[in-house]
């Protein structure tokens, strides 16, 4: 013997045995109120296996799907290697360490090159000929002096009175 | 594999700025030139080593032809004595004393029959030349050209 809420149960899914129906129904206090709960049970049930239903494709061809899960497990995977990937080229600690160490020589050589380089940065004077100092040997007799070229390119020490060599005296 | 390569190439281009460096003087010669100096008619051609001078020594010293009686091209090393362009009346002696990164400062004796004419003390600056008037020479005069190439 059914209980009411088995006997409910086959009703609303028309499972109830004909002979069983009309002294279930006679039971029901309220039986139009109770169609239409039937009714709306009815209606969710089409529209829940209309959902849940495979699209026609999948249906005609059961490889599609088993391609299109296949396909959903590897893109999966590639993510997760490409997270794992990232994780692995984080730098590790000594990689920081060579590359501070690395950093820090070529900051020094670097200094090096600059501070010799302006150590001798040359003054715009530096780039002209310069007589310091022009004396002659042997002052009775002749004298030096010195001056810029008339042009500015050049400078000249002027001996006065240098002597002289004769004509008949080879020079080379 | 590739920040290896980089360092590699960091470290080699450190080095060629240090040899570049170290090249600015590495290369410096003395060229020095004894020099005739006459007035001729008609003047002769300036000699083709004298060529950037010609103006110059025309202006400076009066005279109208020249002739190179001898050249030398010689390193500067500091602290050592160079005879430069020795003749049989004339003879003229370098010692590099200083060098930046300009000019060289040099000490010039000038020696004229075997005797010390001039003693001077100068800064040699790069295409910038130095001319010293020496002895008179027949109806020439003998100059002395020295610049830093």
């Amino acid at each position: 013997m059914k209980n009411f809420e088995e006997q409910m149960v086959l009703w609303t899914d028309d499972a109830l045995p004909p002979d069983e129906v009309a002294a279930f129904e006679a039971q029901l206090p309220d039986l139009n109120a109770a169609y239409e709960q039937k009714a709306v049970w009815t209606n969710l049930r089409a529209g829940l296996k209309a959902v849940s239903a495979p699209p026609p494709e999948f249906a005609r061809d059961a490889g599609f799907l088993k391609s299109q899960v296949s396909r959903s497990i590897r893109a999966e995977s590639r993510e997760a290697d490409a997270g794992a990937h990232r994780s692995t080229a984080l730098p590790s600690i000594w990689r920081l360490v060579w590359g501070g160490c690395g950093l820090c020589v070529l900051a020094l050589v670097m200094a090096v090159i600059v501070i010799s380089y302006n150590d001798g940065v040359p003054s715009e004077t530096q780039f002209i000929s310069q007589v310091i100092e022009a004396r002659s040997a042997n002052p009775e007799r002749n004298s030096a002096s010195s001056f810029r070229a008339p042009d500015g390119k050049g400078s000249v020490i002027w001996l006065e009175n240098p002597g002289f060599i004769p004509a008949q005296q080879a020079i080379r | 594999m590739r920040r290896r390569a980089i360092v590699w190439a960091l470290l080699a281009g450190i080095a060629l700025v240090l040899a570049g460096h170290q090249s600015v003087w590495a290369d410096d010669r003395v060229w020095s030139a004894l020099v005739l100096a006459t007035n001729e008619s008609p003047a002769k051609p300036m000699p083709q080593d004298l060529e950037s001078f010609g103006d110059d020594l025309q202006k400076i010293f009066g005279y109208n032809s020249f002739y190179i009686l001898g050249e030398k091209r010689k390193r500067v090393v500091e602290g050592t004595e160079e005879w430069l362009i020795s003749s049989k009346a004339v003879f003229l002696k370098l010692t590099a004393v200083n060098k930046n990164m300009a000019s060289y400062e040099l000490k010039l004796d000038l020696y004229a029959n075997k005797s010390l004419a001039l003693t001077s003390r100068v800064k040699l600056a790069r295409e910038d030349p130095l001319y010293i008037r020496g002895p008179q020479w027949g109806n020439g005069q003998l100059i002395y050209i020295l610049q830093i190439q």
